[in-house]
């Protein structure tokens, strides 16, 4: 489903990513960890051509990112959900229009929006606030609209960054057992996070970057590599 | 399927209007900015125009009056008139030909000198004037040409026409012409961007918006749409406001010269109007146009 080959990213003299090769299958469920600026976020962004790799080649669903032209960028985003740690819902709309949005800009014809709306947002629990403002909702339960939002188009793949890096231990669980439904339901999805108990909980595999290389993939294990072999002792 | 495509296509062209109209009257006070600047430029340019066509045809007018004059010999007998002036005609480009005789060319000057006419007394027992034909031509441009061939015909002593008014009557409309050509890009330089700041100020304000369209698969189109839109509105309006002011204008400017100056020629505002505003129309549209068009370009990645 994803593979990136030899991948190197550098931003001037910075290299974020160095010569990175990782795939993941269709239907994976994948933690990536390490520390702030490791390239995380860096190896999201490349999925969806946010950015585009140095040097290397990446390839999502069949799709080559790395050669696509811009024309096709769309074409690649509809296939990929992002969710994002700072929500990025629009103020000025409502938890409906929200979602019904990238229904609307990605030219889905209205009966389907309307049918569809209210079912993503039942399955992320807010079928009751689809009038509410963003600013009228908890931190966490932004994030699951954002997160009925990113699944709102079916994509075969979503990625998130760093989701629960704005919520309390509650909310956390609640984003991430949505974000392994979403994986039970087929999709494949890629969670860049800090959230170590989280990870270490829910023993899937774990890709950890540090400055720019991949230095662990474990195909079952915690957040860090060290303590993954006594993971009930945590960190 | 194609049915589809088309469907899509309206609901595309639909959501744009509304929303870059939308974005117009959120923009208030930039919005009014960019129209002001639409309207001062193009009534700039249209006032130009205005002055340029009605000059140009004020010397057109003052053109087809120039004539020339050719004198005969003293010795000159009229019984050849008619056969001079067939001479005349024969010359290609000449237009309208008038025999006047001596004697009428000194009955204009005591018509010119008026009350002041007992002055000519002196000359009126010997007219030293001469017999002249005067020769209007087709086409100014040929004024030389049909001169030297009158000149040719043994009975004329020699040829006089204006031909200095005519070539600095010529200088200035070309001068005028190609300060209006300067103008009228500088004026649209900074239309250009006057508008293409405001597009970049929707933009702006709808970064959010537009970086979730881009993340979730919206179409270039469907993002540049909305913002070339009220580039185009916003140079339409500002064209329509011109196009009024320069036509309530002139037509109030026009019955006002034409009580205190009759004989000045000046254009009617039909069919002139009707053309200035196409043209303005035309203008604003396409500053509007290529000025959001440039801002999404630049400022909108894909």
């Amino acid at each position: 489903m994803i593979v990136l080959s030899h991948v190197s990213k550098s931003y001037g003299d910075i290299c974020a990513l160095d010569d990175v090769t990782v795939s993941v299958s269709k239907g994976e469920f994948v933690f990536l960890v390490g520390p702030s600026g490791a390239g995380k976020s860096t190896m999201l962004q490349l999925l969806y051509r946010e950015e585009v790799p140095t040097e290397g080649s990446v390839v999502v669903d069949n799709l080559n990112v790395t050669r696509m032209s811009r024309r096709h960028v769309p074409m690649l985003r509809r296939k990929v959900g992002v969710v994002f740690q700072d929500f990025k819902l629009l103020d000025s709309k409502t938890v409906y229009e929200n979602v019904a949005f990238v229904l609307q800009v990605t030219g889905a014809p209205a009966p389907f929006i309307k049918r569809r709306v209210p079912q993503v947002l039942n399955l992320v629990g807010l079928s009751d606030k689809e009038k509410s403002y963003p600013e009228q909702l908890s931190g966490g339960e932004q994030q699951r609209v954002s997160m009925a939002r990113a699944i709102a188009n079916s994509p075969r793949i979503i990625l998130a960054d760093e989701p629960t890096g704005n919520l309390d231990r509650d909310s956390s669980w609640k984003i991430m057992r949505l974000l392994a439904e979403f994986n039970r339901r087929g999709a494949t999805v890629l969670v860049a996070t800090h959230d170590w108990p989280i990870v270490d909980a829910m023993q899937k595999r774990v890709v950890e970057i540090e400055q720019g290389k991949i230095v662990r993939d474990d195909a079952q294990g915690g957040y860090s590599g060290s303590v993954s072999s006594d993971r009930a002792i945590g960190r | 399927m194609l049915k589809g495509d088309i469907a899509e296509v309206f609901r595309l062209i639909g959501r744009s209007v509304a929303e870059g109209l939308k974005s117009i009257w959120a923009h208030g006070l930039m919005s009014l900015a960019s129209v002001g600047t639409v309207t001062v430029s193009l009534l700039v340019l249209a006032v130009f125009l205005l002055v340029a066509a009605n000059l140009s045809y004020v010397a057109d007018v003052l053109e087809s009056q120039v004539e020339i004059v050719a004198y005969c010999n003293p010795e000159f007998d009229r019984q050849w008139e008619g056969e001079l002036l067939d001479k005349v005609e024969s010359i290609p480009g000449v237009g309208e030909v008038l025999f006047v005789s001596r004697e009428d060319a000194l009955d204009r000057l005591r018509e010119q000198f008026g009350s002041q006419a007992d002055l000519l007394s002196a000359v009126e027992e010997d007219n030293p004037l001469r017999d002249s034909i005067e020769i209007t031509v087709t086409d100014p441009d040929r004024i030389e040409e049909v001169a030297a061939g009158v000149s040719e015909i043994e009975s004329i002593q020699d040829v006089a026409y204006p031909r200095e008014v005519v070539q600095r009557l010529y200088s200035v409309t070309e001068a005028l012409r190609a300060a209006g050509v300067a103008l009228v890009f500088l004026l649209a330089a900074a239309t250009f961007l006057l508008i293409s700041n405001t597009i970049r100020l929707t933009i702006y304000a709808r970064r959010d918006e537009i970086e979730i369209m881009r993340l979730v698969g919206a179409s270039a189109a469907f993002i540049w749409g909305p913002l070339v839109v009220e580039g185009l509105f916003l140079g339409l309006i500002g064209a329509g406001l011109a196009g009024a002011v320069v036509s309530w204008g002139y037509a109030d400017l026009i019955n006002s010269l034409q009580l205190s100056l009759p004989f000045l020629p000046l254009l009617d505002t039909e069919p002139l109007m009707g053309n200035l505003i196409q043209l303005l129309g035309i203008i604003g549209a396409f500053l509007g146009l290529l000025s959001s068009w440039f801002s999404a370009q630049r400022y909108v990645r894909i």
